[in-house]
């Protein structure tokens, strides 16, 4: 009927049959040129999307969020036409942190030498709102992750800590983004003299760091030190947090430090009561 | 959510470009931090992909409202996407292209696919001839939303086209039909829409080649 090798354009502008589709992408399977095409004509295809770019409905990233948080993932394609990168081979690759089946060799280089915690230009009270809303909404589902393995007892204080909180007359927010990636929120209150700082979707550190909060008012003041819980960590703040001005966070050795030895990932100025 | 594009100025001296325009080389380094993300995504990493998220929704739920018309429509279908996205990134495959490649076909097939179940799509219509559509050959593309500088380029590369060219473009891409669909509106034989279509990707790759450098 048709020749499949004229279809890439068609194809990547999504107008061929559902039939058609199957069929062109078999012949995919077995094409390279038609392969080079189509991803050359699915990247004209995005700058079109680009040209209609319109700002989606703000619940939209939470729910999102939500949403895959509950959703397992495929296991790994290995039938790949590229090899796996080097070294994975031997491997269970759902043993992997990273993804074995996701393919970057040849001529898209693999991406290692991009670094992984990057700082975010974008950090806007919107964020903070959904930050927060993220937040609640992870609790409200039931979905955290204890934090501290060794005393679950603890994580549960939080969780009831934070509802305390939450319903105090005086409470008092905060939200920023992480520019690693994820999110946190202080929430605070000075008639109950209680701070706790709520973070979501932190990335996993390295072995051997952890993540500090600090409280800033005249000086800098070590506030505890946490790592990444599953889908959301919840750090209790000394009392003295309440008359802070901002809290931030920044990346320590294991056990902490005593003043900040790198640049805040995280810092929310902390609104006057 | 320009953020990861205005990052890459070091890496782009790194990488290899991919083809030989300098919108290839720029998307080219692009794809290499999306690419990164999508393996710490694949990794089961929420954070990654809520980074993956911020860099990339604008442009897909743009796409996916433009296609159905119709908000609350396009926020489910837009959340079936990242789910999607999340579920299958540990296949992602770059031979067949860039991050946002896979993302985006993505998004568009499944707007297409909603907008496809034929009631659905008497409904768009219905939508889009009380919303002034015209079912008239000649498209008007000045109802693009531009919100980025990029928008605004592609938009101008898409007004350079013949209009025969840009019309095809349109009907297929942003209003979701099928080939023969727009073979039949047009009233033109389906190998001349094919032909339409591939000689307006081409020349949108070169128009937008030659506006970056």
């Amino acid at each position: 009927m048709n020749d499949l090798h004229s279809l890439a354009g068609e194809y990547a502008v999504g107008c061929l049959t559902e039939e058609e589709t199957t069929e062109f992408e078999s012949h995919l399977a077995t094409c390279p040129d038609c392969r080079e095409e189509v991803a050359e004509m699915r990247d004209i295809a995005v700058q079109l999307s680009k040209a209609v770019a319109a700002e989606p409905p703000t619940g939209l990233r939470a729910s999102v969020l939500a949403k895959i948080s509950q959703t397992a993932q495929d296991a790994p394609a290995h039938a790949g036409v590229q090899p796996a990168r080097q070294g994975d081979e031997a491997a269970d690759p759902s043993e992997h942190s990273e993804a074995p089946g996701v393919h970057v060799g040849g001529s898209a280089p693999a991406a290692s030498n991009v670094v992984p915690f990057q700082r975010r230009t974008s950090s806007t009270w919107v964020a903070g709102i959904l930050a927060a809303a993220a937040v609640l909404a992870a609790i409200a589902m039931g979905g955290w992750a204890v934090s501290n393995r060794d005393d679950a007892r603890v994580s549960t204080a939080q969780n009831l800590q934070l509802t305390h909180l939450l319903t105090a007359g005086d409470v008092r927010t905060a939200s920023g983004q992480f520019s690693g990636g994820g999110s946190g929120t202080v929430v605070l209150s000075a008639s109950q003299h209680q701070a706790l700082l709520v973070a979501a979707d932190l990335p996993e550190l390295p072995s051997g760091q952890v993540y500090e909060a600090w409280t800033i008012t005249d000086s800098t003041t070590p506030a505890g030190t946490f790592t990444k819980g599953g889908s959301g960590t919840i750090v209790s703040l000394p009392p003295a947090a309440v008359d802070a001005s901002a809290v931030a966070v920044t990346v320590e050795p294991e056990g902490g430090s005593d003043h900040p030895t790198s640049k805040p990932l995280f810092k929310v100025g902390l609104p006057t009561a | 959510m320009p953020s990861i594009a205005m990052r890459g100025t070091c890496a782009v001296l790194l990488l290899p470009a991919r083809r030989g325009t300098v919108v290839a080389m720029r998307s080219s380094t692009q794809s290499n931090e999306l690419a990164e993300l999508l393996r710490r995504v694949a990794g089961g990493d929420q954070g990654a992909f809520a980074t993956f998220y911020d860099s990339t929704a604008r442009s897909v739920y743009g796409i996916v409202l433009r296609v159905l018309r119709d908000p609350a429509q396009a926020e489910e279908v837009t959340q079936e996407v990242y789910v999607e996205a999340w579920t299958s990134a540990p296949r992602f495959d770059a031979e067949l292209g860039s991050p946002t490649g896979w993302l985006n076909t993505i998004a568009h097939r499944k707007a297409v696919d909603r907008v496809r179940s034929s009631e659905r799509s008497l409904q768009r219509e219905q939508r889009h001839f009380e919303s002034g559509g015209s079912p008239q050959a000649s498209v008007d593309t000045s109802d693009i939303v531009v919100a980025l500088d990029e928008g605004q380029r592609v938009r101008q590369a898409l007004e350079q086209l013949p209009e025969a060219q840009r019309t095809a473009v349109h009907l297929a891409y942003f209003e979701g039909r099928t080939h023969r669909e727009v073979a039949e509106f047009l009233e033109v034989p389906l190998g001349t829409v094919k032909t339409r279509i591939r000689d307006a990707m081409k020349r949108l790759r070169n128009h937008l080649g030659e506006a970056a450098s």
